[in-house]
């Protein structure tokens, strides 16, 4: 074994630590105290084995800090458990997603640590879509003893949100699942008939024989027709209905009208069967769309696992001046509660005392704390940075300004423009041709006298049968998914392919997005040396609870002694480092001259005379890959809107490095939707955006499509049409080719498949094409169109 | 070939037990998680293992 990497995560261990758990009687380095706690506690609870089978090594861990244990614990408040648990008499049930189980390893090391827990009725980990379902006696046990034991082996779970789309995915599945195996089994029972009669060109079947035959295929299809086809029916009354013609009316009539006139010949004794085709062809376009459903359901429950539900609580302030914890959806107009820093602010409010800096990024793209004082108003959903503050509650939970902000992003999702695709265009054309033919065929013939008129219009209707058609777009779509998903991209919308090769404008939101949304030191300015002073800003930094402490953790020695230390809200930190006195802050608190103002924030360092040691100058890092995106973007002719909540000089010198086209700042949700609205009132704008914020759900709703950050907030990923898992603004070029790639794709298959047609129609017409001839042509056209299709999944580096 | 009037409608009722089989999997959710079973097995064996290594 590898002694410089540990044996639980992997990672290097680095120089110094020391830390050794024994596994199967063999110390095993470790590189963190969390990959020890938890490797100890594997083997304590006798689950050794797990490093045994283990296909890959598990995550690094990292032990909880008290406000991930503060969360764990607000799941036991029975106001939050009730929006995700199901209580039953004596026992509830609960499915929660899971991050980082790879392997059937990791769901035995679950299974095995929760099934020890007393009171624990049922577990079980779902490895394919990263859940665990937890059944549990609630008068035994605690949600958050389950979740706390789950996080002792190193994985974290918690509740989430199930998508919309993964509810309706997750139903019709099975469904689909049980008509894809009728079809299957019911195929391969006719084909065994319909062979018989395919080979006996010497007719050595007794005609009691061949009509017993066919009778037992009437039989044998009938549920394929009733049961399995009746998706088909289903879609295509819809797009009556709606006045439209898809792809799935030519299925149906031809499914229809060939089992018809096969159930007359029967009868009657008369014509040709199709039973077998009839069969083979719902067969077909149903595994088409099995594989097609199944990529769709693993994209929806991806991102329903992303959708992590945080319970947010509130300490309420009582009559009698006493704290209690309540859920923050329980909080009423007139409560009062109290907000540590660095906590959640739990409702809109306003400030009755205490002051301090707010966060309000998720509400307005503004990276910057805003300064609250008393009687200023506070917003649900903000985060308090540096002091104690008491809030006054002063609206209901629906008039909250995030909620109004949910509340457009609702609307702008039912006015989203949806652009018809290829397919569905094409269909039309399909639809008319093939009943066009046959009627034609029928007509013709019958004018000639011909008694076979409706066998002949009936092998046209079959030869024309668009099953490879119908394959197209499904097969092209799968597989480019499943490309995708490989790049770390996550495709919400099918439709989203075909609206990609149309894009015309692309809007991007800054903080977050084209910026990585976090503060890092741009530059330094000092006499001494820029280690030896950053090292001393980060030992102070370390103890404030401001945002921008963290761009100095990356400097910080772990051999520096701080003390005497203390922050001044907003203002900036003093104490003793290394047994030198320092201040550190804004301009007016270390009581210096701000020098020249530009669009960067300057953080001064002053020792213990006031005397300037360094200026830290921070920004707003932008994304190595922002750049080259939008000049690549340019190259393809495709305009670019920097659309920011932000007002200062910053989004204007962003604007300028990665020149984009237009810059609007300061734009609330609201005037984002507005504009983007107004880009699209020009019917050849197709307008696409990039976001991440809550500020953006509206419009990430409201354009033609949507790109979100994977690193972004829920209801930006929620609203949008493709997730960047990685937050790699590379990939989107990636995205571009490909749905090129798709559009041509799907091109070829349609020539492909309608090119077979015209073939086979002639034949048809003039009524030389056997069923077993136009059923074998049929397959063979499928397949290439398959084929053809799995030529996306090829990733080109 | 009178037998096949026979054996016909036999092999029929076989596939319709498949078909209920299948049904009752594809309910008691077997179809779910396709990557982990497979795996199952090796975990259930040598259970003193454990204790030894402690």
């Amino acid at each position: 074994m590898n002694q410089h990497s540990c044996y639980h995560c992997g990672e290097l261990v680095p120089r110094g630590i020391v830390l050794s758990v024994d596994i199967f009687s063999t110390p095993r380095a470790m590189c963190c105290a969390g990959c020890q706690a938890v490797s100890q506690s594997i083997v304590d609870t006798g689950l050794t084995n797990y490093y045994k089978h283990r296909t890959q090594t598990g995550a690094q861990a990292t032990a909880l800090v008290p406000a991930q244990l503060q969360e764990i614990l607000a799941f036991d408040h029975s106001a939050i458990a009730d929006d995700f648990v199901q209580r039953g008499e004596q026992h509830s049930d609960v499915l929660l997603s899971v991050e980082n189980v790879s392997c059937a390893a990791c769901a035995w090391l679950i299974e095995g640590t929760l099934i020890k827990l007393d009171g624990l009725v049922k577990c079980n980990v779902n490895t394919t879509t990263a859940r665990i379902s937890i059944t549990w006696d609630v008068n035994q046990l605690k949600l958050s003893d389950i979740l706390l034991a789950i996080a002792h082996v190193g994985y974290k779970a918690y509740p989430f949100q199930p998508d919309k789309a993964e509810q309706q995915e997750v139903a019709t599945a099975k469904a689909h699942l049980r008509k894809l195996v009728v079809a299957g089994l019911c195929t391969m029972q006719v084909m065994m008939f319909a062979m018989a009669t395919y080979v006996d060109s010497l007719n050595t079947l007794s005609d009691e024989l061949s009509l017993y035959f066919r009778w037992i295929s009437l039989f044998i299809v009938l549920p394929v027709v009733i049961y399995s086809a009746s998706p088909f029916y289903k879609n295509s009354l819809s797009a009556i209905n709606a006045k439209r013609l898809n792809m799935d009316i030519p299925v149906s009539i031809a499914v229809l009208l060939a089992y018809s006139a096969s159930v007359y010949a029967t009868w009657f004794g008369v014509g040709e069967v199709y039973f077998e085709s009839v069969s083979m062809f719902v067969f077909f376009l149903l595994l088409g769309r099995f594989f097609e459903q199944r990529a769709r359901k693993k994209a929806s429950q991806v991102s329903s696992n992303l959708l992590k539900l945080i319970p947010t609580t509130a300490n309420l302030i009582d009559c009698n001046q006493q704290l209690t914890s309540v859920p923050a959806k329980t909080l009423a107009i007139g409560d009062i509660v109290l907000v540590k820093p660095g906590e959640t602010i739990p409702g809109d409010g306003c400030i009755m005392s205490g002051s301090s800096h707010a966060n309000e990024a998720v509400l307005t793209g503004e990276q910057l704390p805003v300064a609250k004082e008393p009687g200023d108003g506070v917003y649900a959903s903000t985060i308090n940075i540096d002091s104690q503050l008491t809030v006054k509650i002063t609206s209901q939970r629906g008039d909250q300004l995030i909620s109004q902000i949910i509340r457009l992003q609702e609307q702008a999702s039912f006015t989203k423009p949806r652009l018809a695709t290829i397919a569905d265009s094409l269909a039309q054309y399909v639809v008319i041709g093939i009943l066009l033919l046959s009627s034609l065929t029928y007509i013709g013939w019958s004018l000639l006298g011909d008694d076979h008129a409706f066998w002949y219009a009936i092998a046209v209707l079959v030869a024309t049968c668009p099953c490879a058609l119908s394959l197209a777009t499904p097969s092209a779509y799968t597989c480019a998914r499943a490309t995708l998903s490989s790049h770390g991209l996550l495709l919400r919308s099918t439709s989203a392919f075909d609206t990609l090769t149309r894009v015309s404008h692309i809007c991007f939101d800054k903080t977050g997005t084209l910026t990585t949304g976090d503060f890092t030191i741009s530059s330094v300015d000092s006499q001494r040396d820029h280690r030896e002073v950053l090292a001393i800003a980060a030992a102070l930094e370390s103890h404030s609870q401001h945002p921008i402490a963290r761009a100095f953790d990356r400097y910080l020695m772990t051999d520096s002694i701080v003390c005497n230390t203390k922050a001044v809200s907003g203002a900036g930190i003093e104490g003793q480092v290394n047994g030198d006195y320092y201040r550190m802050g804004s301009a007016e608190f270390v009581g210096v001259t701000a020098k020249s103002a530009d669009s960067r924030l300057v953080i001064y360092l002053v020792d213990a005379d006031n005397n300037m040691v360094a200026s830290f100058a921070l920004e707003d890092e932008l994304r190595t890959q922002s750049v080259p995106l939008i000049s690549y973007l340019k190259d393809q002719g495709i305009a670019t809107t920097l659309l920011t909540g932000d007002n200062s000089n910053h989004a204007r010198l962003i604007a300028n490095t990665v020149s984009v086209d237009r810059v609007k700042q300061g734009q609330t949700p609201a005037q984002k939707l507005a504009y983007i609205h107004h880009l699209q009132q020009q019917p050849t704008n197709i307008v696409a955006m990039f976001g991440d914020g809550v500020n953006d759900a509206p419009v990430l709703a409201g354009a033609h499509i949507s790109f979100a950050m994977g690193t972004g907030s829920d209801i930006a990923k929620s609203s949008a049409d493709i997730i960047l898992l990685h937050d790699d603004l590379a990939k989107v070029k990636v995205t571009l080719a490909l749905a090129h790639r798709v559009n041509r794709i799907i091109k070829q298959n349609f020539s492909w498949a309608l090119g077979y047609n015209l073939i086979a129609v002639p034949f048809a017409v003039l009524g030389y094409l056997p069923p077993y001839l136009a059923a074998l042509g049929m397959s063979l056209s499928s397949l290439i169109v398959v084929l053809n299709s799995l030529r996306l999944l090829k990733v080109n580096k | 070939m009178n037998i096949l009037f026979f054996l016909i409608p036999v092999a029929l009722i076989i596939v319709v037990i498949a078909i209920t089989f299948f049904f009752w999997a594809v309910k008691s959710e077997q179809f779910e998680d396709l990557d982990r079973q497979g795996s199952n097995i090796l975990f259930d064996d040598e259970p003193d293992n454990n204790d030894k290594s402690q």
